[in-house]
């Protein structure tokens, strides 16, 4: 598939929808004034690092993280995402109880935690590197 | 004599031996194989590890080669951070140049370290500063070393590391980003080690070491984890397979030569076979 993908757009020129870099442009410009308006810190940094993005004044934000969230409030994933806080509720309650570390079995979350992590990651993955250099 | 015996038997009592017989052999059977499967605990998802998800690499396609300015930030977080546990064996700093760095860049880096040099007329030890040939050194002297700094678990040498697991880049991105803050709930991790679901078993030696802003990049790109990961692995990667650019160059080459060779030879075959398959036989019968 890639090799006639590869074939298709060597011919064909391609132009890419780049909605991320257009937000990231746009995060820039509101910093850049908000930093106006919050000079001192800004100022500092750019005597700092002069050619470093305006993007990572004061804090640095992983795409990887932001992307993630959203993802786990997506539709998608929100039953995983209640599987995951059910069980881990029902595990914390269970480990309270009693008798609990004679217990034959004991029940963790690793499955609930890997269908979320599952959802997330099919939702991360065709976007993160879009927003990485 | 036991066919004599059996014929005396009553047709329908063997016949209700055979069923009853048949029918308890099932039954231990399927009951056996329910007792089983209730004990079943061979392997769990947490022991395969959670699957890593395939991330769009700039180096993926058949035709594309690595971004090598990732190369070279990725060379400056193996240097800031992996160094200090892993080792690269197999890279030396000569194949560094014109790669990510050139000569002088390399040469200024290998410089700064001292080798073993040949005795001197004593017989006693010396050191010189590196050469462009000298490979990259490991943290420790040797395994032991390693495993007596590490509570016994061994850094694995990071050479052929993308090559030498399951998942490839994005096994090691995944595995470098996948800390989850906690574990989740019901597990229970040996000491000293940490929770990464990607790693089998889930308990990894190693610690969460990607964190933003961790290195500074020469070149401005924020240092976010993700970024720092993909630059990471996307060097390991050129670490694990440096012919990789030349390999696909090669390809494309020889696809296009073998391709046109292919048509050439279909057109010489039709241009030899013309005059035989377009031929036609005649038979005049003669006339009397």
């Amino acid at each position: 598939m890639s090799f006639l993908r590869d074939l298709i757009e060597s011919v064909v020129p391609a132009a890419y929808a780049e909605e991320p870099e257009e937000e990231e442009e746009e995060v820039e410009e509101s910093t850049e004034e908000s930093s106006e308006e919050a000079t001192e810190e800004s100022e500092e940094d750019d005597d700092e690092d002069e050619d470093e993005d305006d993007e990572d004044e004061d804090e640095l934000v992983d795409p990887l993280v932001t992307l993630s969230e959203e993802c786990a409030s997506t539709e998608a994933c929100k039953p995983f995402n209640h599987h995951f806080h059910e069980c881990i509720e029902r595990v914390t309650k269970e480990s309270e109880e009693e008798g609990y570390a004679e217990k034959h079995y004991k029940e963790d979350c690793v499955e609930e935690f890997f269908h979320l992590q599952h959802c997330i990651n099919d939702c991360v993955a065709p976007r993160l590197f879009h927003k990485l250099k | 004599m036991f066919s004599s015996s059996l014929k005396a038997m009553n047709r329908s009592m063997i016949q209700k031996i055979v069923a009853g017989s048949v029918a308890t052999t099932g039954l231990t059977a399927s009951y056996l194989l329910y007792q089983d499967s209730m004990s079943a605990s061979a392997m769990t998802a947490a022991e395969h590890g959670l699957h890593p998800p395939a991330f769009g690499w700039s180096h993926n396609g058949m035709f594309d080669s690595f971004d090598h300015a990732s190369i070279r930030r990725g060379f400056q977080v193996y240097r800031e951070v992996c160094a200090a546990c892993h080792s690269l064996d197999r890279i030396a700093w000569r194949n560094l140049v014109a790669v990510s760095h050139t000569t002088s860049e390399a040469k200024a880096m290998c410089e700064e370290l001292e080798y073993d040099d040949e005795p001197d007329d004593e017989g006693k030890p010396r050191k010189r500063p590196g050469k462009l040939a000298d490979y990259i050194p490991g943290p420790y002297e040797n395994e032991q070393a390693a495993r007596a700094a590490n509570q016994g678990a061994l850094p694995p040498d990071l050479s052929l590391i993308v090559k030498a697991r399951h998942g490839g880049c994005d096994y090691i991105f995944s595995l470098l980003t996948g800390y989850p803050e906690e574990p989740p709930a019901g597990v229970v991790l040996p000491p000293g080690s940490n929770y990464n679901p990607y790693f089998p078993g889930g308990a990894i030696a190693m610690g969460r070491v990607l964190f933003d802003d961790l290195v500074e990049y020469e070149d401005g790109t924020p240092a976010t984890t993700s970024q720092m990961a993909k630059d990471v692995t996307t060097f390991l990667n050129w670490a694990a397979e440096p012919e990789h650019d030349d390999r696909k160059r090669w390809g494309l080459k020889a696809l296009v030569i073998v391709s046109s060779l292919y048509l050439i030879s279909i057109w010489v075959k039709r241009f030899k076979w013309q005059p035989i398959k377009n031929r036609k036989i005649r038979f005049d019968p003669p006339k009397k």
